[in-house]
């Protein structure tokens, strides 16, 4: 193949020529194909990148003095990852045209590990979180975010392509402390695990904004960065929190930020000693939600919600990321029978 | 509390996998995508060499040829050990190794040229139009990264453009990336100088650098490529062994409120000769809009010196807008630093046989294209003479009646530009000079000086300088060789005249301009307009 045109050198010029003909004329008729069609991403960053925002504050420790956000709404709340930097006073949002807004946090979600902010606005351009769920293992998905700070003002965010890998939880840190999001993540192979790149938006080619670029974790495993996504779904159900119809109270974004504390059923799992262990309650909190809805010691939980219980691991981390406040439906196996109860998640006491 | 049964409860949490619409056209189009793709690099894979030292075959870069001669542009930190021999080995991907000189250098922006040796035909890539890309298209890099490639073929990364007119500052002048492409395709150590494709195979940067923040000296998802725009304003002066220095605008800026605000002009530059004054809000550079004091050097950087360019500014309520020739920054200075010591300090702009050569190269290339453009080396030396008869339009009363005017080339007439007697004849007597098809003595002692833009149009500027003759300077379309300017001191009157040209159409058997523009110390004077042009040849 390569010595074919050193032999040939004269005709080389116009096999270039003929094929790049060949792909003009070939491009409309590419359009709607994955993985390379023509334009596809252009037009997910076209649609997408004005929704993108800056984010800067100060600096403190290893914590990068920067970051990326998602509007979602007209009127200016801003989604990004929860951090120091947008849980200090002085932090400061450029929107995609360059204008900059102080920008106060009004919702945080520690096991989300998610923030929401507002900035004084109307009328901005924003995105809608979707569900990621239809995401197949190689679809293509793109992330936009200012890593490494690259861009300025109203110069536009980086955008960086990669296949869905998998979607899994992660055994991470994060520097040297603990990686405290326990939840789902969708992991790529296009690289975000760059300072500044969190809180930016994850899209799949048809510009669905599936998830959000995560704070940079390390495998514990390999020691190595993982690029990954928090999941739409998680940033639906941040979101949904504060869903409830507003008030007319003028002054509602003056009230202080809201904020989740750990959730809490009142169960207490049977402990072997060892690690992979079936999730058997062995106690029941009185006046807990758990007794309320009628867990009894020896149940066998199979199910939380619509994720399957496997062990005790998987309980914790699944329980770890119920909000307190919400309904969540519980199957367990007590003897023979198969029984589905809710339980009201409250705040740890 | 409800008991359902153990089969539906597994069902109802054990997610069935999602099935997708596995439409075989949709898998069609795919694989006719990717055999596109994988033809592209077929075609394009040739071109792009793998670059050595001649002492260290270890480590290295890449490059590409764009030119069948044997031209290619690689990264100036590729070449800059090279600089004493100017030479080094390519490496192509049919597996030979050929040696190459190095031709002109662009430190500032990290480009050199070389040319391989031989006289054969070389596989080239051709140039692209970097200003089309936008942000998310997809892009190839090739090249040669961590020196995997052992029989000299060379890797290939798919990625897409991640940004646009990106700013990354240099050293001390030097290695600035200036209006550059960011891409996540990965480009590592050893991609250094080998080319970004667009996906029609045409050449759209030099990839150069990444950022390794906070990492180890591998590939982050952030590789920066020099666009080739920029470069192709370079490349006539770096075909021709000069070290190319960038532009200065005289003036710095800052940021202030959203404003660019011009804070210092130097004096005796050529902003404060155009009425720049500190305190102007820069609006425009070079035809861009200017909202940050990156933008203003991202545009600024992406310019040779003297190269024209126009300024739009705000003083107060008054917008003003001014062309003007941008001076050269000083060449980055390579001679101090700790590793000088007592040794004798050598400079890499030192004049150099090779650099020589390549000069007296690129003389002759940019006289055989232009008789390539006019219509072939044979039709040019048939001529006997060209009889144009048009309309003159002058600058001075646009709407009056114009005249009628007469080009009368006669080749066999007197052919010395140095005893013309009106700039009108000084014209006549150069393009009768040019037309020669032997070596004529009055072109003798030209010289490539540069780049110049004229009309939109990327042009080599050659320089003869003579004792008693009026300095004459000759710009040629670096693209299709056509004759673009042609400009002297008439010294009977002290004036810089220059015609320009333009509207090239068939007359007979040659190519020629219909448009013909005389400017007088930079002022439009007239413009000739040719209805008709007879070109008679010598009778075989």
């Amino acid at each position: 193949m390569t010595n074919r045109f050193a032999k040939n050198p004269p005709f080389f010029p116009r096999a270039v020529a003929a094929i790049a003909a060949g792909l003009l004329v070939a491009g409309p008729r590419n359009a709607s194909a994955d993985p390379a069609p023509a334009g596809a991403i252009c037009s997910v960053f076209e649609r997408s990148a004005g929704a993108v925002v800056k984010i800067y504050g100060p600096r403190a420790g290893r914590e990068h003095g920067y970051g990326t956000g998602v509007v979602v709404s007209s009127d200016g709340k801003i989604v990004t990852t929860l951090s120091l930097l947008v849980s200090m006073r002085g932090v400061q949002v450029v929107l995609d045209d360059g204008q900059r807004r102080n920008a106060r946090l009004v919702q945080s979600d520690e096991g989300r590990q998610l923030a929401l902010l507002q900035i004084d606005a109307q009328g901005l351009d924003y995105l809608t979180p979707g569900e990621s769920a239809h995401l197949q293992q190689g679809d293509t998905v793109v992330a936009i975010g200012n890593w490494f700070k690259i861009a300025e003002g109203d110069e536009r965010a980086s955008i960086n392509r990669g296949i869905l890998s998998l979607r899994t939880t992660l055994q991470a840190k994060r520097l040297a402390q603990e990686f405290v999001y326990a939840g789902p993540v969708l992991v790529y192979d296009g690289i975000t695990a760059n300072p500044g790149a969190s809180g930016g938006p994850l899209l799949d080619l048809d510009g669905r904004f599936v998830g959000l670029i995560g704070k940079i974790a390390e495998s514990v495993n390999t020691n190595t960065r993982i690029n990954y996504a928090i999941p739409g779904e998680e940033i639906i159900a941040f979101l949904g929190q504060t869903s409830q119809p507003e008030t007319s109270d003028r002054r509602r974004d003056e009230r202080p930020a809201t904020s989740h504390g750990k959730p809490y059923l009142g169960i207490k799992l049977a402990g072997l000693g060892y690690r992979h262990v079936s999730a058997f309650v062995e106690r029941v909190q009185p006046d807990s939600p758990a007794a309320e809805a009628g867990v009894r010691p020896d149940d066998l939980i199979l199910a939380i919600g619509n994720s399957r219980v496997s062990d005790a691991d998987e309980y914790q981390k699944l329980v770890a990321r119920l909000i307190p406040g919400e309904r969540v439906s519980f199957v367990v196996k007590r003897g023979e029978e198969l029984i589905a109860l809710e339980l009201e998640v409250a705040s740890k006491p | 509390m409800v008991a359902v049964h153990l089969a539906i409860a597994a069902a109802l949490i054990t997610a069935a996998p999602q099935g997708r619409d596995s439409d075989v056209g949709e898998l069609a189009r795919v694989l006719a995508v990717e055999s596109d793709r994988v033809r592209v690099i077929e075609a394009v894979t040739p071109a792009a060499v793998c670059v050595f030292s001649k002492e260290r075959h270890a480590g290295g870069g890449s490059g590409v040829i764009i030119d069948p001669r044997g031209y290619g542009l690689t990264n100036f930190h590729v070449i800059a050990g090279m600089l004493k021999d100017r030479v080094g080995d390519a490496g192509l991907a049919d597996g030979t190794l050929n040696e190459f000189e190095v031709l002109g250098i662009d430190p500032g922006g990290d480009v050199a040229m070389f040319k391989l040796r031989g006289e054969k035909v070389w596989p080239a890539a051709s140039l692209g139009d970097s200003e089309t890309l936008r942000q998310g298209d997809y892009v190839l890099a090739l090249g040669n990264p961590f020196g995997l490639a052992d029989d000299f073929t060379p890797a290939v990364t798919l990625g897409i453009v991640s940004g646009l007119h990106r700013y990354q500052a240099g050293v001390k002048g030097a290695l600035t990336y200036t209006d550059c492409i960011q891409v996540d395709a990965s480009i590592n150590p050893g991609n250094s100088g080998g080319p970004l494709f667009d996906l029609a195979g045409r050449v759209i940067g030099i990839n150069g650098r990444i950022a390794i923040e906070e990492r180890e000296r591998v590939n982050v998802g952030v590789g920066f490529s020099i666009s080739i725009n920029q470069i192709k304003r370079f490349i006539p002066a770096l075909r021709a062994g000069i070290a190319t220095p960038h532009a200065s605008a005289g003036f710095t800026v800052a940021d202030r409120d959203r404003r660019v605000i011009i804070d210092n002009v130097k004096d005796g530059s050529i902003a404060e000769q155009a009425g720049i004054r500190a305190g102007d809000e820069l609006l425009r550079f070079a035809g861009r809009d200017v909202s940050s004091a990156n933008q203003f050097l991202s545009a600024l950087g992406a310019f040779p010196g003297g190269w024209t360019v126009e300024v739009v500014h705000r003083r107060g309520r008054h917008v003003e807008k001014k062309t003007m020739r941008l001076d050269p920054q000083a060449l980055p200075d390579f001679s101090g630093g700790a590793r000088g010591g007592k040794k004798a300090r050598f400079n890499p702009y030192a004049p150099h046989s090779i650099t020589r050569a390549a000069n007296r190269r690129a003389v002759r290339r940019a006289f055989d294209r232009y008789h390539a453009f006019l219509g072939g080396e044979e039709t040019v030396a048939a001529i006997e003479s060209i009889h144009g008869t048009g309309k003159r339009t002058l600058a001075t009363d646009p709407t009056g009646e114009p005249a009628s005017v007469l080009c009368n080339l006669d080749v066999a007439a007197e052919p010395s530009p140095a005893k013309a007697q009106s700039p009108a004849d000084t014209e006549l007597a150069i393009r009768r000079m040019l037309l020669s098809t032997t070596d004529d003595p009055a072109r003798s002692g030209f010289k490539v000086v540069g780049a110049d833009e004229v009309q939109g149009r990327i042009a080599v500027l050659l320089e003869q300088n003579t004792k008693d003759g009026p300095p004459l300077r000759l710009a040629f379309d670096d693209e299709d060789g056509a004759l673009l300017r042609i400009s002297f001191d008439f010294h009977a009157v002290g004036k810089d005249v220059s015609f320009e040209y333009g509207d090239e159409r068939r007359a007979g058997p040659l190519r020629l301009p219909h448009i013909r523009r005389m400017y007088v110390d930079g002022v439009l004077y007239a413009e000739d307009s040719f209805e008709r042009i007879v070109v008679t040849q010598k009778a075989p």
